[in-house]
């Protein structure tokens, strides 16, 4: 535009030499997308629903799950629902994951917005938030947690919130926001506040508590102690100092809170149970008495605090618990850098949507939709996962067709797959045996009566027109009446148990055309003298296998290379372990271990990806089309500005 | 009369396809003497982590699909210019 307008031909501007440079559309669509994506350098945290997830990775996809509902999750047809006895209904997924969804109070669909509309809308305002005042709507638009979660602090009107998943003997179910003392005693907030005996201990130097055998717990003092051994082992008292301290010592580490403390004893993400964290009161618990081992499910607050908890105790430096090695090791972890609440959403909102989706649903089975869009959310999320293999997934027996649960293992059966046209009943043969069959085969001559000239009259010889599996019926690929092709019915086609053992399916016999069979004399016209049907076949080229030889063999290596680079985005991820630095008996750091994880930037970032995707191709393809078409609509923008008017 | 066409095509589809057979044929063997290109190692998993970082920031399988396309095309187009050349649409080296 700029050359239509100006074209007064300064020829040597800057401009013009960057142009003249190649300064591709393509390259200068990556430039203004790249731009974008570090002026929003602002976290896109939004609305997500704390849920019983197996894989703590998978917090990005359940949130993009439930913000776009044109792409609502779906169960696999079978499963059987244990609230009804019978398999999910479409209603009852729609109506779970829809209640979820608005509960939490997430996002449009972005399908509905248009995926142009919201790249245009984003380039646009990655220009405005250069601005503070862009950066301000920024952050109110994307979330108030900031980028660094250390910021945080905790909010005593908004104290975390507990959800216990017992399965028995648990004196609570539900929720809370103080925990639970019951039966068993899963955990407990507020006893053992001034019963605590500091006998064991003796006062460091600068006020720290000192154990028998010299151990220093920082951040602690006698009179306001972090642990007692009167409360037990692995046990947690209070008189914290500040909320959200840790301390970390003995066997333990203890998370402190406004409202709610306990230990983080043998935590671990016990996907097997479909819960998101599991704490074992081994030894006497908080009130006295043990908990059995697989009582007490605890979700804190959210499903991706209590993950990044877990994130950190597993890339902590000492051990850890089973299943990530060590057995009660301590793990010296800032847990409390992980409580940064990721968005504005009400402990209400997402109290609801977890609820509406099966939160609760650890003693008993819950309503059929929401079994369903907890069901549907696991699947999403995890196709490997299947309900009712834990304790906290009590009743949900779930049976999977075609799946044997005991005893040695079995290929699935497949149905007997459909002869192609004109398929030379050897190849069929080799189908059957790449997909498991290892029973006899028995090939016969069919009497080929079908009319002259019709698709079954003039096949080739050795084609295979029908197929028969054991005792049952012949099917037919052909109408035996007209000679035309019959559409194979899946849904009728009878199945092929593989294998050898009990109930495999032990004959196939298939019916094919006599070798002696002529086509030409039954109506045959197609050209290809005895090659009937093929015409010119190009196949041994286009088959031919160059391999990686020398001197061509670099496009192997380019191939190779291109491929290393062409992998699934994944969000940096890396932990930061800060050396103990200690004078003597006084350790001034000790086990500081900081997790970076960029996760939380993984729907933005796929928005910029998109963006940028749809700059690079038209970029790429207007630069191809104007190399070799001589298309130039634009002209030289320099020829339009002087550069002198500019800088 | 038609029978008679068809045969006759038959056999010319049937001697062209031999020749490209034969011709597959001979192309393999050639290939075959040809000493194949050492494998490259296997990239370091720190490399892999950062590969994924990298396409997490930017959209690397479209930019590797357009550097495709657009080496594909300039390709083709310097095949087809020789065609052109001859042919006298096109002039000089270009």
């Amino acid at each position: 535009v700029a050359g239509r307008l100006g074209g007064s031909g300064r020829g040597s501007s800057t401009l013009s030499r960057l142009y003249r440079g190649r300064l591709s559309p393509c390259v200068a669509g990556v430039l203004v997308a790249g731009i974008g994506w570090l002026a929003l350098g602002v976290a896109p945290a939004k609305a997500f629903v704390g849920d019983p997830m197996t894989l703590p990775e998978n917090q990005s996809l359940i949130q993009s799950v439930l913000q776009d509902i044109d792409n609502l999750p779906t169960i696999p047809g079978g499963w059987t629902n244990p609230a009804t006895g019978s398999a999910y209904t479409a209603a009852d997924e729609l109506t779970g994951m829809t209640t979820a969804e608005m509960a939490a109070g997430s996002l449009p669909a972005l399908g509905a917005l248009g995926t142009v509309a919201i790249g245009g809308a984003t380039l646009y305002t990655s220009y405005k938030v250069f601005s503070p005042l862009g950066k301000i709507i920024a952050r109110s638009i994307f979330g108030d947690a900031g980028v660094n979660p250390s910021n945080y602090s905790f909010d005593a009107a908004n104290p975390p919130f507990w959800t216990s998943y017992c399965t028995t003997g648990c004196g609570n179910t539900g929720s809370s926001s103080s925990g639970f003392c019951g039966a068993s005693n899963c955990v407990q907030a507020t006893a053992c506040t001034s019963t605590c005996n500091t006998a064991s201990f003796t006062t460091g130097s600068n006020g720290q508590i000192v154990s028998a055998n010299g151990t220093v717990f920082t951040g602690c003092t006698l009179a306001n102690p972090c642990w007692e051994a009167s409360c037990g082992a692995n046990t947690v008292c209070v008189g914290c100092t500040a909320q959200g301290e840790i301390h970390a010592g003995g066997s333990f580490s203890t998370v402190c809170t406004g409202t709610s403390r306990f230990a983080l004893d043998e935590v671990y993400d016990d996907s097997a149970s479909g819960s998101i964290i599991k704490v074992l009161n081994t030894g006497p618990g908080l009130c006295g008495s043990a908990a059995a081992a697989g009582d007490c499910f605890l979700l804190l607050r959210t499903a991706k605090q209590m993950r990044s908890v877990i994130s950190s105790i597993k890339d902590g430096a000492s051990g850890g618990s089973a299943p990530y090695g060590g057995t009660n090791a301590v793990k010296n972890v800032d847990v409390s850098s992980k409580f940064n609440p990721p968005s504005t959403l009400t402990q209400t909102d997402v109290t609801n949507a977890e609820q509406q989706c099966g939160a609760t649903l650890g003693a008993s089975t819950g309503t059929a939709a929401q079994e369903a869009c907890r069901a549907a959310l696991n699947y999403s999320v995890d196709p490997t996962w299947t309900p009712g293999s834990g304790s906290s997934s009590a009743g949900a027996t779930v049976t999977i067709p075609g799946v044997s649960t005991g005893g040695a293992s079995t290929a699935l059966p497949f149905q007997i797959p459909e002869p192609t046209a004109s398929e030379a009943y050897l190849d069929y043969i080799a189908r059957l045996r790449a997909l498991g069959y290892l029973g006899s085969v028995t090939v016969t001559d069919a009497g080929m009566g079908y009319p002259s000239g019709s698709a079954g009259a003039v096949l080739n010889p050795k084609s295979v027109i029908g197929v028969k599996v054991g005792s049952g019926s012949r099917i037919d690929v052909y109408n035996a009446g007209t000679g035309a092709r019959v559409a194979f019915d899946t849904t009728t086609a009878p199945a092929v148990t593989p294998g050898t053992g009990t109930g495999a399916t032990t004959s196939v016999t298939i019916y094919k055309v006599p070798d002696a069979y002529d086509p030409l004399a039954n109506g045959g016209t197609v050209p290809g003298g005895t090659g009937a049907g093929g015409g010119i076949n190009f196949t041994p080229l286009t088959s031919l296998s160059l391999g990686c030889k020398f001197p061509y063999g670099f496009v192997c290596y380019a191939e190779d290379v291109t491929g290393w680079f062409n992998t699934t985005p994944r969000a940096p991820n890396w932990t930061i372990d800060v050396p103990d630095l200690c004078m003597g008996s006084t350790c001034y750091t000790s086990g500081l271990v900081y997790t970076v994880d960029l996760s939380f930037f993984d729907t933005y970032m796929s928005w910029m990806r998109d963006i940028m995707a749809v700059a690079i191709i038209v970029g790429a393809v207007y630069t191809v089309a104007a190399r070799l078409l001589g298309f130039d609509a634009a002209g030289d923008p320099g020829e339009a500005m002087d550069e002198a008017s500019i800088f | 009369m038609g029978f008679v066409w068809s045969g006759i095509l038959g056999v010319l589809v049937d001697a062209i396809n031999l020749v490209i057979a034969k011709l597959a044929v001979a192309i393999t063997a050639l290939l075959s003497i040809l000493p194949n290109m050492p494998a490259l190692p296997t990239p370091p998993s720190q490399l892999v982590a950062v590969e994924g970082w990298v396409a997490w920031a930017l959209p690397v399988s479209t930019i590797l699909a357009m550097l495709v396309f657009t080496a594909s095309m300039y390709l083709l187009w310097y095949a087809v210019s020789i065609a052109l050349r001859w042919a006298k649409v096109l002039r000089g080296n270009s």
